[in-house]
């Protein structure tokens, strides 16, 4: 195809986009007037641009699933029901492990977390003076062991908002178990 | 008879304002009023049907979360444009990648039965599809203007006021893809050759 006729053919394309100002619409209707096989050329272009808008618009005016984009945009209200499904199955759990944990845990606890002995204190002797009676003190250990255990506690609090909140704590217990009485009564003097 | 252009413009100008502000309600009628040209800039960028709705999806999103960066409500197309343009870039490359790890077809080469049902529930007649086809095989700088020009029925100088680029450069190139359109619909398909071996 020569230049001339690229440009012809041109000028029929965007004619049939309705793209031509008015000079260029008379020097095409000249040419066609002039030129049968332009006119078929033209015709040509006409069914071609119909034909692409037909397919084009077949395939748009398919069926697509729209929601999902909706879905996705109505963030407090999915949150909002995320929130729900959640708190249905986990209240109750929590609840559940917090049972299993006041249950179970405090023997095992004593056994294996943070023991640490408190050392007793030291026998006491009444000071007195030399005229009077030595009185019978109590010499030896004393009748309790004395046991620090901390340990870290979970508890589940519903807010004044609707929210479940988890809050852990270290809590430190005291256990005194009572022990052997190991001492002997005698005066200080010796007798 | 439809409100006139200004008024529209400026219409989609407010829902534009209130997505930046963000109200999901905007953007679910600002999305109806635009999805059509923009699931074209998609298509037209990956030149594939199949993956066009996935796209979409996270062009939806992209523009939901990237609102604000839109400096100049007036210039709306051009952004949404480029985020769509980029979004499938993007899927085009990611696919491109994985063609590069994975010998053989990746999952995107192969045709989604589900878009298969969905086109044929529309009615794609075999003179339709071979029209598609025919698009998809143009290089994407030409397949994009002619997408916008058939399916938005756009002047080309809106297409190149979306595209950001010269009338000029939109009527070369629409004047390339319809001699590439007619050249290639022109020559007989592949099932008109095996109809015509069958006859024989």
């Amino acid at each position: 195809m020569t230049h001339a006729n690229e440009n012809i053919e041109a000028l029929i394309i965007r004619s049939v986009h309705g793209e031509l100002d008015d000079e260029e619409s008379l020097s095409l209707n000249r040419e066609l007037l002039r030129r049968p096989e332009l006119r078929d050329l033209k015709s040509e272009y006409e069914a071609l641009d119909r034909a692409t808008t037909a397919a084009l618009a077949a395939w748009w005016s398919r069926p697509v699933n729209r929601d999902d984009a909706t879905e996705m945009l109505s963030g407090p209200r999915r949150s909002r029901r995320t929130w729900l499904t959640v708190e249905r199955w986990f209240i109750p759990s929590a609840v559940a492990a917090m049972i299993l944990i006041a249950v179970f845990l405090p023997g095992q606890r004593d056994a294996s977390r943070n023991s640490s002995p408190v050392p007793n204190p030291a026998p006491t002797v009444a000071t007195r003076g030399p005229w009077e009676q030595p009185p019978a003190v109590r010499v030896g250990t004393t009748p309790t062991s004395v046991r620090r255990n901390t340990s870290r506690d979970v508890v589940g609090v519903i807010g004044k908002d609707g929210r479940f909140y988890i809050l852990e704590m270290d809590r430190t217990r005291t256990l005194r178990t009572p022990g052997r009485p190991t001492s002997t009564t005698a005066r200080t003097d010796g007798l | 008879m439809g409100l006139p252009a200004e008024k529209l413009e400026h219409l989609e100008q407010t829902l534009i304002e209130r997505i930046r502000a963000r109200d999901p309600s905007a953007f679910t009628r600002w999305m109806a009023q635009n999805e059509r040209w923009i699931r074209g800039v998609v298509y037209g960028v990956l030149g594939n049907r199949d993956r066009v709705d996935d796209v979409l999806q996270q062009v939806w999103m992209l523009i939901w979360q990237r609102a604000d960066s839109l400096r100049d409500v007036r210039n709306w197309r051009t952004w949404v444009y480029s985020v769509a343009r980029h979004a499938a870039l993007d899927a085009g490359r990611d696919t491109t990648r994985r063609k590069r790890l994975i010998s053989g077809p990746v999952e995107d080469d192969l045709p989604d039965p589900r878009s298969r049902e969905k086109d044929a529930a529309a009615g794609l007649t075999e003179h339709h599809e071979r029209v598609l086809r025919a698009i998809e095989a143009l290089p994407a700088i030409y397949r994009e203007p002619v997408i916008l020009r058939h399916l938005e029925g756009w002047s080309y100088r809106r297409i190149a006021e979306v595209m950001g680029m010269p009338v000029d450069s939109v009527e070369t190139r629409l004047v390339r893809a319809m001699r590439m359109l007619r050249d290639q619909l022109a020559e007989p398909s592949i099932d008109d050759h095996d109809a015509r071996e069958r006859k024989h």
